[in-house]
């Protein structure tokens, strides 16, 4: 296992929102996919990002629910893993809209939340009864304790991979890196022209 | 029905129809486009909007003259009950008494992507594989019809070449730049293995070093030398980086280090971007320009490059110069003098984080200390209080720390090594590359004949040009030892130096060091003449200085009145400057031992300190009184010494 845990990388795929003239009655927002592959330290080893999908009002519109979703997932999502040089061993999202990337990838994911947080799947015909899930309690490390989704059909991806996680997962705090991809964002989206 | 499926649906209707009633010349219309009527209308928080249904003329209404006076805009709701309601007419009546016409894409477009993989890092193999001498190129032809090694066009094309090669392996973009948000939290304590560089440990008064800075964004730190400021600034450098609040600053430092703090940054933090701003001026306004984290500079290019570079386009010369977070200032005494031009220009450089850095005692020198906080913190000390030493000492409290290698004592080990990289001055590099060229050329034509001794013979001759250039008497390393001394005396402590050429190596020096009264130990000393020596050294504090030869100041005396050891060169059995070392480091001695150890950047010095490392493992098989070319057979293969000039092996040849 020694061996394989030093080859397990992670994937944590986000959706990063940015008001663009603060949040308010006269903002508008856009959204940048992106994905940091880690090693099981959470060493960065591959960074990918979109460059800003700027929805209409209109489209926001027509879209309805279904907007942000396809963001992730269609726009977002495929396309990032699509791209990626190195293909993670799982991939942690913490936004429900990326649930459907796991239909069209082989790629393991699940989806993260801290322990006590109401699972609200808001845009998925799926309903929580739906969902394979599994706690992981990070007492011990002093860390909040989590809990793991997968759709139903895929809950091999956590049943297969959670030793994996757990040892993983006491190291660090796998939310943790998100913060770091809004953090990469924020400066993406200020200083290189390309993503303002 | 699925709400997608329904999305879909609606799509497709809406298209169909568009595309059949309007055509392209009314307006230029993009495919899978829809008209709407007033923006207005969809700004209204309507609960579902889901579904336009548009004005629908024949196709023979259409002409010029159209106008859409009648949108209907139904809203669905899609529970299953279909209620469908009509809001046309309430939006007429508020809204679109006069309807704009524009249109819009359905589609969301797919974005472009960008990105890096972290695992290739780039290297500067490539730039040494470069710079080593090719014996064919040396005769190459070229098509001005000379040698293309002679010829002026060819020459100034390669160095063109080159400072473009140079530039991108320097350059970075913006997936370089977000590389340290990226990385995991450092945390307080650097506790996690991970955030610490491998082989690499902090001391815990460095840790608390590392956080005073931290939670000082104006502070000076004057650790006594040899404590790790530098290393210390860019463990805070890291923490902050890491943390998104610094993105580019500013690093200035005497010339004699800068080759080595742009090391330390990238032994200590890879992540970081760093370019050291030197070269020919065009280069450097290059590296000026170029985005990187961190850009390191010496005071003499600060004050000749920033007014140049800042002052064309500003009238005001007393501008402020604002686009960097943070500037570290190392040898901050430098500034001392209020006048000088290298102060003015560094006062206008207006950074959020200042930090000095210094291992001069300053708390005594409360002017020095008032024109140095002049820039960390302007305002802060006026000149009219220089007299009130406790009252200065006590305002900078909170902005200063000073730690003497005694109060380190308990978390220090007893010797420290430290490996420092200079690079040669301009001379001394010109000197050292004929001698190379030439060099390899006898070496080449040598053929078969070759011997290890050959080859050892040149590689000692380039380490003398390191040591010192007998032409022009430059010396980097010099250079960098005279400003230590200084501060080692001013701490009341005295240092060994130490070479493998004493006579020319040490020789050279010794005339450029007579107010520090150096001692001059070496083989030929006879023995009444050495214990002198050792005793003056040891009692006399005239003497501040020992100049010793390796090979007679390895056995047997005792200097531990000195606790600051400087290595010239180094023998390749590296138990040799251990036993030299031994002179400082044995009973009696009551302070840390330093062991400094100087190398050239871009010379042999550095191909052989790359293979030896590579080899560190053969070390502990190796017999301590083995002579300097026995070690090397031991150590090396006859490809590997060859390889240090680029030269293959030839088909006979003898090693031993």
């Amino acid at each position: 296992m020694e061996n394989n845990l030093e080859n397990f990388t992670l994937g944590f795929l986000d959706l990063v929102e940015i008001y663009e003239n603060g949040k308010g009655t006269n903002y508008s927002e856009k959204y940048f996919g992106a994905i940091l592959i880690t090693d099981h330290n959470s060493v960065p080893l591959e960074f990918r990002c979109t460059h800003p999908i700027r929805p209409s009002i209109v489209q926001k519109q027509l879209y309805g629910n279904m907007l942000l979703p396809y963001i992730s997932t269609n726009l977002c999502g495929l396309p990032l893993l699509n791209s990626l040089n190195l293909k993670p061993s799982i991939l942690i999202v913490q936004k429900e809209g990326f649930l459907d990337v796991r239909e069209n990838s082989d790629i393991p994911l699940v989806y993260l939340k801290t322990s006590g947080e109401i699972l609200d799947i808001q845009t998925s015909s799926d309903d929580s009864s739906n969902f394979f899930s599994e706690f992981l309690d990070r007492k011990l490390e002093k860390l909040k304790p989590l809990k793991l989704y997968t759709k139903n059909k895929f809950k091999d991806d956590i049943k297969v991979n959670i030793d994996y996680l757990k040892d993983i997962f006491i190291k660090f705090d796998p939310l943790e890196p998100f913060e770091r991809i809004r953090k990469a964002i924020d400066m993406i989206s200020t200083q290189d022209e390309r993503f303002k | 029905m699925s709400r997608v499926s329904f999305l879909n649906i609606l799509k497709s209707s809406i298209f169909k129809r568009i595309n059949y009633l309007f055509i392209k010349s009314f307006f230029s219309m993009k495919q899978k486009s829809i008209f709407l009527i007033d923006k207005k209308a969809i700004i209204i928080n309507l609960p579902q909007l889901f579904s336009l249904k548009l004005y629908s003329p024949f196709k023979e209404d259409i002409s010029e003259n159209l106008c859409i006076s009648s949108p209907e805009i139904y809203t669905f709701s899609l529970n299953g009950d279909l209620k469908v309601e009509k809001v046309t007419d309430n939006l007429l009546d508020y809204f679109l008494q006069a309807p704009s016409i524009y249109y819009f894409d359905v589609n969301l477009e797919k974005p472009l992507k960008k990105g890096r993989l972290y695992t290739e890092e780039k290297t500067n193999e490539d730039q040494k594989k470069q710079r080593l001498f090719n014996y064919k190129e040396q005769f190459e032809r070229c098509i001005h019809g000379t040698i293309k090694n002679w010829c002026s066009i060819c020459k100034e094309k390669k160095l063109e070449e080159e400072t473009q090669k140079q530039l991108k392996l320097k350059q970075f973009n913006i997936f370089d730049l977000i590389f340290p948000i990226l990385q995991p939290p450092l945390g307080d304590n650097f506790d996690n293995q991970i955030v610490i560089p491998e082989g690499k440990s902090l001391y815990n008064f460095q840790i608390f070093g590392v956080k005073f800075l931290v939670e000082n964004n104006r502070a000076l730190l004057g650790d006594e030398m040899g404590l790790g400021k530098s290393i210390q600034a860019i463990m805070a450098l890291r923490l902050l980086y890491r943390q998104a609040i610094l993105k580019y600053g500013l690093i200035i430092c005497p010339k004699s280090v800068l080759i080595d703090w742009e090391k330390k940054l990238k032994e200590w933090a890879p992540e970081l971007r760093t370019l050291t701003v030197h070269g020919h001026k065009n280069l450097r306004k290059i590296y000026w320009n170029s985005p990187a984290h961190i850009h390191l500079a010496t005071y003499d290019t600060i004050r000749i490059d920033l007014t140049d570079l800042y002052d064309k386009n500003i009238s005001d010369k007393n501008s402020k110069i604002n686009n960097y977070d943070f500037t570290i200032l190392d040898e901050i005494q430098r500034i001392k003098n209020p006048n000088t031009e290298t102060t003015k220009t560094i006062k206008r450089i207006d950074t959020q984080i200042r930090w000095g850095l210094s291992g001069t005692p300053l708390e005594n020198k409360t002017e020095e200390l008032i024109a140095i906080f002049s820039y960390l913190i302007p305002g802060f000390l006026k000149y009219e209080d220089a007299n009130r030493q406790t009252y200065i000492k006590e305002k900078i409290k909170p902005h200063f720390l000073r730690r003497r290698l005694k109060d380190a004592m308990p978390d220090l080990p007893e010797k420290i090594q430290e490996d420092i990289w200079l690079d040669l001055n301009e001379n001394q590099r010109n000197t050292y590359e004929i001698t190379e060229r030439e060099g390899v050329i006898k070496l080449t034509e040598l053929g078969d004949k070759i011997t290890a001794q050959n080859i050892i013979s040149l590689i000692n001759q380039l380490k003398q040009i390191c040591n010192i250039d007998p032409n022009s008497s430059e010396s980097c390393k010099f250079e960098y030892l005279y400003e230590k001394l200084d501060e080692i005396i001013e701490h009341d402590a005295k240092a060994l130096v130490f070479s493998q050429f004493p006579n020319v190596t040490l020789k050279l020096i010794e005339p450029k060091l007579q107010r520090f009264n150096p001692l001059f130990f070496d083989g030929s000393l006879s023995e009444t003449k050495r214990d002198e020596y050792v005793e003056k050294f040891q009692n006399d504090n005239k003497n501040k200085i020992m100049l010793m030869s390796v090979k007679a100041g390895s056995q047997g005396i005792t200097l531990t009145r000195a606790n600051f050891v400087y290595h010239f060169d180094h023998w390749w059995n590296p138990a040799t400057s251990e036993q030299a070392e031994g002179r400082a480091h044995r009973i009696g001695q009551s302070k840390p031992v330093l062991a400094f150890h100087l190398y050239t950047t871009d010379t042999i010095e550095e191909r052989i300190y790359d293979l030896l490392e590579k080899k560190k493992h053969i070390f502990k098989y190796i017999i301590d009184d083995l002579s300097d070319t026995e070690s090397i057979k031991k150590i090396l293969t006859f490809e590997e010494l060859l390889g240090l000039f680029n030269l293959k092996k030839p088909d006979k040849y003898s090693y031993h």
